[in-house]
């Protein structure tokens, strides 16, 4: 009985703890107690990413003691829902990261930075960028940032800048080929993928020569279908902007593009023979599955980013190479007509988008943390423990990851009709429902696909044409408030957002009326 | 001279400040609640702020927007009326679920007509030159008037003292005069963009190139050259660098 009696009040006391531990936790997180705490929410859960932002927070919390800073990584899987669930509920953390949002999700619960990023980080003392406004330290100066294209104000600070290579198992690479030279094009990776499959026959090994995934396989077919349309997009520039002009299902629904161009051909046929060297049903793999068959040794190459170095080298037993990505030759007989050159890659697209809540508690401390993190230190250190690409001006890649530097003698890429992976619209639709036909094995397939696809195009382009004009007419009507409000105030901030804000609308309203256009031709059609 | 705004009472920030940031579902229950108690000088701004909000505030409709209507009527002769007549024309032509062009194009004239030197006239004009001067379609035939009504437009700049307005509207003539496939005209507004300075990021170096282009396409290497050398200076990164490089190259051989 007393024993009994000493049992419960252990468990009561035990609870009665677990309790308070919990509620203090909660407080605690919440800057209730125990000083401010900045949380951080992103889905980056690639090997090194974790680690090296957990340095950067735990370097910051020692220099200013009362700050905590506590990183939420969410899987990417889940990530949107939950946090449109925490938007719902007003319990953002103080940074999300964000890959997009509309005008109205960042006005309404999240806090534009202009004021901030006109004024000088104070963490890049000693370097050329001191003194200057925060923006200047970003490659893009924050022109890619959240907002900036829409609402003129940047609502998000980002810290890398990626590209995308051929991951190369290197030991296996050698006893193929005997050397470690890159294939210098397309032609060269399919020699060196028929090498990999015959060395395998005759070892009598199973090995994949490209591990494919929807993703991975994303990462690189989209690139060689758009050297294919590099010459084409230049020619459709209706704009002489030298870039591709217009949506290419646009294009098709005024007469200036069809399925059954030279370009769009090659464009589909060199992603069916690219694909033939990967796994059987790669486009039911997801990016995990296509690593892990890559790292037990079972594939020769892998496509994808600089985001994923730190997860395959800290998986590989194997040293990995990386090569840059072997897109056709101009001089190549069958792929080559298209080609104007290497792809150039933006070098001023800086990623990472962590967005401000406007809910935030401690901002002044959150933009704090955010002044830490982009200052040359911060990012030197960043880039150190995690090989991710910088995206600070001034700093360089680490020795590493030297192969993702950005190619920047090269021309603008072609376009595509829609991507492999995260495409939305009817062509999106329409091209991923006949896919299977493209990567089937028969002879004949690419031809099956073709037809599919062109049978089933222009009615698509049509629907998305439809919801293009649809939104572009609401985002043209949801500035109109926004102008005259920002008139009204009349500050000198509000002319600065009003000068680029019309600009904005003029634009969109005159491409609203070139759409409006186009769909009255396809009506007339009917 | 150009006339911009009149200013609103201090204590009314709030908000307007949430209808400039797209926040029109706060700024419209703002208004009405500051509505039910405002002293007569100051409902016609409050007037205005709450038509503007229901324009956008969800769930938007016909019936909202014949409430702004109504609203905006009644300050047309007031010292508000320049804002009440730009948001009269906006409803017709693309808050409505069935576009007026026509209509909203009167509209925009008689702003014009009655306050031509305010700010929201000077956008009228560049709103007027898209309905009037947008493509109409690709396999109709040129439209004889064009010609006339492009000359009507870009006389219409020289009475434009508003930086902005100017702006838009070249940008809008340059596109008109670029459809009609006369490349010199073109190339001229942008320059004349270009040189007005009121475009920055991303779309300041696509003027850039456009210029360039355009001035290469016309024979011009030595202005194309400029436009590409200031283009270079400014985004060295961008992915057209070298293209553009090659070009300059080529324009100064």
């Amino acid at each position: 009985m007393r024993w009994g009696a000493v049992a419960a009040m252990l468990l009561i006391t035990a609870m009665a703890a677990a309790t308070v531990r919990v509620v203090w936790l909660q407080l605690r997180d919440r800057g209730v107690v125990g000083g401010i705490t900045i949380r951080v929410c992103h889905w980056q859960l690639e090997g090194g990413f974790r680690e090296a932002f957990d340095r950067i927070a735990r370097i910051y919390e020692e220099r200013h003691p009362g700050v905590r800073i506590v990183q939420m990584p969410v899987p990417g899987r889940v990530y949107g829902t939950w946090t449109k669930t925490r938007q719902v509920g007003g319990d953002l953390p103080d940074l999300v990261q964000l890959g997009g949002a509309t005008d109205e999700v960042l006005a309404s619960h999240f806090a534009p930075l202009t004021t901030w990023v006109e004024q000088p980080n104070p963490y890049q003392a000693g370097t050329p960028l001191a003194g200057r406004p925060w923006r200047e330290s970003f490659l893009d100066g924050l022109a890619g940032a959240s907002g900036m294209a829409t609402l003129q104000e940047p609502y998000a600070i980002g810290y890398s800048a990626h590209t995308t290579r051929l991951y190369v198992n290197r030991d296996l690479y050698r006893r193929i080929t005997g050397g470690d030279t890159p294939p210098a094009d397309l032609a060269g990776l399919f020699a060196v993928c028929a090498q990999a499959e015959s060395w395998a026959r005759r070892e009598g090994v199973h090995l994949t020569p490209i591990a494919g995934s929807r993703f991975t396989a994303n990462v690189l077919l989209e690139q060689l279908f758009r050297s294919q349309t590099q010459r084409l997009g230049l020619e459709l520039d209706e704009l002489h902007a030298l870039r591709p002009a217009g949506r290419p299902a646009d294009l098709l629904l005024g007469g200036r593009l069809a399925v059954d161009a030279p370009e769009v051909r090659a464009g589909f046929a060199a992603m069916r023979e690219t694909a033939r060297f990967m796994q059987t049903g790669f486009m039911g793999y997801d990016r995990d599955e296509a690593i892990f068959h890559f790292v037990t040794g079972r594939a020769l190459f892998i496509a994808t980013g600089s985001w994923d170095y730190g997860s395959i080298v800290s998986q590989a037993s194997f040293p990995v190479a990386i090569f840059p990505t072997p897109l056709p030759a101009s001089s190549d007989p069958r792929f080559g007509a298209g080609v104007l050159g290497a792809t150039a890659e933006s070098a001023d697209r800086v990623a990472g988008g962590l967005h401000l809540s406007a809910r935030s508690r401690h901002p002044e401390v959150a933009i704090d943390f955010l002044r830490f993190l982009t200052s040359q230190e911060g990012n030197r250190i960043f880039v150190a423990e995690s090989r991710w690409m910088p995206g600070i001006v001034g700093v360089e890649p680490h020795p590493d990851t030297a192969a993702f530097r950005p190619v920047q003698e090269g021309f603008p890429a072609g376009f595509a009709f829609a991507p492999l992976m995260w495409g939305s619209g009817e062509v999106y639709r329409v091209q991923s429902q006949h896919l299977h036909l493209l990567f089937g094995g028969a002879a004949d397939r690419l031809d099956a696909f073709l037809a599919a696809f062109a049978a089933d195009l222009p009615a698509a382009a049509a629907r998305d044409l439809a919801k293009d004009v649809s939104a572009k007419r609401a985002a043209v009507r949801k500035l109109d408030p926004a102008l005259v409000a920002l008139g009204v105030l009349g500050d000198a901030g509000a002319q600065r957002r009003a000068a680029g804000l019309w600009q904005t609308q003029n634009q969109r309203e005159w491409e609203l009326v070139r759409s409006e256009a186009l769909q009255a031709v396809v009506e007339a059609r009917r | 001279m150009v006339l911009t705004y009149a200013a609103i009472a201090a204590a009314e920030q709030r908000p307007w400040n949430d209808l400039g940031r797209l926040l029109a579902e706060d700024a419209r229950g703002a208004f009405t609640a500051a509505l039910a108690s405002a002293t007569p000088e100051r409902r016609g701004d409050l007037q205005l702020g709450l038509a503007a909000s229901l324009l956008t505030a969800p769930p938007t409709s016909e019936g909202r927007l014949d409430q702004a209507e109504g609203l905006l009527r009644g300050l047309v002769d007031g010292p508000r009326g320049a804002e009440a007549l730009w948001l009269l024309a906006r409803i017709p032509q693309v808050h409505r679920a069935r576009p007026d062009a026509g209509e909203a194009a009167v509209r925009y004239r008689r702003l014009i007509d009655a306050h031509p030197a305010h700010v929201l006239a000077a956008q009228a004009q560049v709103k007027l030159a898209i309905l009037e001067l947008g493509p109409r379609s690709r396999t109709s035939a040129p439209d004889a008037g064009r010609d006339a009504l492009l000359a009507t437009h870009e006389a219409a700049l020289a009475s434009i003292a508003d930086p902005i307005a100017r702006r838009d509207l070249q940008l809008v003539l340059a596109e008109a005069r670029l459809h009609a496939g006369a490349l010199a005209e073109a190339l001229a507004h942008l320059e004349a963009v270009i040189a007005g300075g009121q475009v920055s990021g991303p779309p300041a170096g696509d003027l850039l190139v456009r210029a360039g282009e355009l001035a290469r396409r016309l024979g011009e290497p030595a202005r194309a050259a400029g436009h590409y050398r200031a283009f270079l200076a400014a985004w060295p990164r961008d992915q057209r660098a070298h293209l553009v490089r090659q070009r300059l190259a080529e324009a100064t051989r």
